[in-house]
């Protein structure tokens, strides 16, 4: 029972230092329905051992639940909040700094209207995977294209290009990407490109 | 004796700037009789305080054809290109040697070029020109005359401007003039015939020209790296790679799709024709020493 009203005490204090850290912005981040990123087209492995075959389901589902949460970080959360979503172990740390720096204008969908209502009218995936000699995976690219509206047509991002990932602790980050990224506010358009080795 | 043939390359740059394929011997597929080959070499004897990285700022590649055939000892190389890749200034250049030019051979005095594969095969050749021009050759792609064929009709054909006429015998050369999709026997024509202006030396210009024109049309269906590993599945059905990693082989593949073609130098090394005893060969001539130095800071010729 202690340690309930312990736990208790502790998540309130979380939240309350975790409020205090917000921006200050008294407004609430609207509630916007998630967009799901999914496959196209056959998922390929290229080996040098072994003739094309389909990339393996748990690699593939495992690749796709980052690449979402790269959706989610660099477009969902700053249309909704006005600010990045985590990137905590979402990219290699190369990779990460790039992110965090030069590359978050390109990257992320920051600096535009917030808005209520998301719709995607593409947020597709195209996964190739590259094995190394011992025939397992070594790096997966991950095309996407991705065309979000937010609130009917007030803001419109779309991104395109690839991803590359790779394995690390049991799971995957994005070590490198080639990316261009293009929104649009009412009848303002720019366009940002991002490329990481 | 047996008839010198040239050994189209063209594929073989294909392969090293775009495609780069794999294959190991002993691994689940067998290419031991693969017609090309991409073989690790050690970068490493070079010209003291040169570079010897050869995944530094940029990448040196050499590339043979060589007349190899099953039964047939003794194989030349009468196609010796160097290619030099920097993908950061997205340039690269191709030095194109004919193949009498006449040279130091490590071990062996001195002889024409194409015969350092004959004496020490892909080390003793990339040693040869490595030391020549002060590069590390970490990589050498040799391929033969069926590699060449088969690769450039795995590529669909090759756009090729065919200045002349051209209809020799020798090499199955039969090609009206005029800007044309080569297949895979004719793009061996092309590469072999020196009965042409300018012979042996305009040959070596053809091989080179094959090659930037290959990437050309790879670069043409897509440089995206998806596409990239698509490439590199038909390459390691046809390539034999030795002591080259998977790894190896993206980066250079991805290192090679950076360059326009428009953005490749193809440049034959001046020679001037002489004798040797009775032997007819090519000596290096002009400034070839500033064009060597040109080369090998960056890859890119500034200066010629």
């Amino acid at each position: 029972m202690l340690s309930r009203k312990l736990f208790a005490v502790a998540l309130l204090a979380t939240l309350a230092v975790v409020g205090c850290t917000d921006d200050g912005d008294p407004e609430p981040a609207p509630k916007v329905t998630a967009v799901k990123v999914v496959p196209f087209g056959p998922a390929d492995l290229i080996s040098p051992v072994a003739p094309m075959r389909p990339l393996d389901a748990p690699t593939a589902k495992a690749v796709l639940r980052t690449t979402q949460r790269f959706f989610d970080a660099s477009i969902s959360e700053p249309l909704r909040t006005g600010k990045r979503g985590s990137i905590k172990t979402l990219f290699t740390a190369g990779a990460a700094q790039d992110a965090r720096g030069p590359d978050e204008r390109a990257l992320f969908d920051l600096g535009l209207p917030r808005v209520r209502t998301l719709k995607a009218t593409s947020h597709i995936v195209q996964l190739t995977g590259y094995a190394g000699e011992d025939n397992q995976v070594m790096l997966v690219v991950a095309k996407v294209a991705w065309d979000v509206s937010g609130d009917g047509k007030r803001v419109r991002v779309v991104h395109r290009g690839e991803l590359t990932l790779v394995p690390a602790f049991g799971s995957w980050f994005i070590d490198g990407y080639n990316l261009i990224a293009t929104r649009t506010v009412g009848s303002t358009t720019t366009t940002n490109t991002a490329e990481k080795k | 004796m047996r008839a010198r043939i040239t050994r189209p390359l063209v594929a073989a740059l294909a392969v090293l700037t775009g495609l780069a394929g794999i294959y190991s011997v002993g691994l689940q597929w067998d290419r031991r009789d693969a017609p090309i080959v991409v073989q690790a070499v050690d970068p490493t004897p070079v010209h003291a305080g040169h570079q010897t990285d050869p995944w530094s700022s940029t990448v040196f590649i050499l590339v043979l054809g060589s007349d190899e055939r099953a039964g047939l000892g003794g194989a030349r190389t009468d196609a010796f290109h160097v290619i030099g890749l920097n993908p950061g200034q997205r340039k690269a250049t191709i030095l194109n040697f004919p193949r009498d030019t006449w040279v130091d051979i490590p071990g062996h005095g001195q002889g024409r070029i194409n015969s350092a594969y004959t004496f020490g095969g892909a080390q003793l050749a990339a040693q040869t020109v490595g030391q020549l021009i002060g590069v590390p050759l970490g990589f050498v792609v040799v391929t033969t005359f069926d590699g060449l064929k088969g690769l450039v009709d795995g590529l669909g054909g090759v756009s090729i401007d065919v200045p002349y006429l051209m209809s020799d015998p020798n090499s199955g050369a039969a090609l009206d003039p005029g800007p044309q999709t080569l297949n895979g026997y004719q793009a061996l024509g092309w590469s072999r015939d020196r009965h042409i202006p300018g012979g042996d030396i305009a040959r070596t210009g053809h091989q080179a020209e094959l090659i930037v024109h290959a990437l050309g049309d790879l670069r043409g269906k897509g440089t995206d790296l998806t596409g990239l590993l698509h490439s590199l599945d038909v390459l390691y059905r046809n390539v034999r790679f030795e002591g080259v990693s998977a790894r190896d082989v993206y980066r250079l593949g991805r290192a090679a799709l950076r360059v326009d073609p428009k953005d490749f130098r193809n440049f034959t090394v001046p020679v001037v024709g002489g004798f040797k005893g009775p032997a007819s060969v090519q000596f290096l001539t002009g400034d070839f020493g500033g064009l060597f130095a040109d080369f090998r800071d960056d890859a890119v010729l500034q200066n010629h």
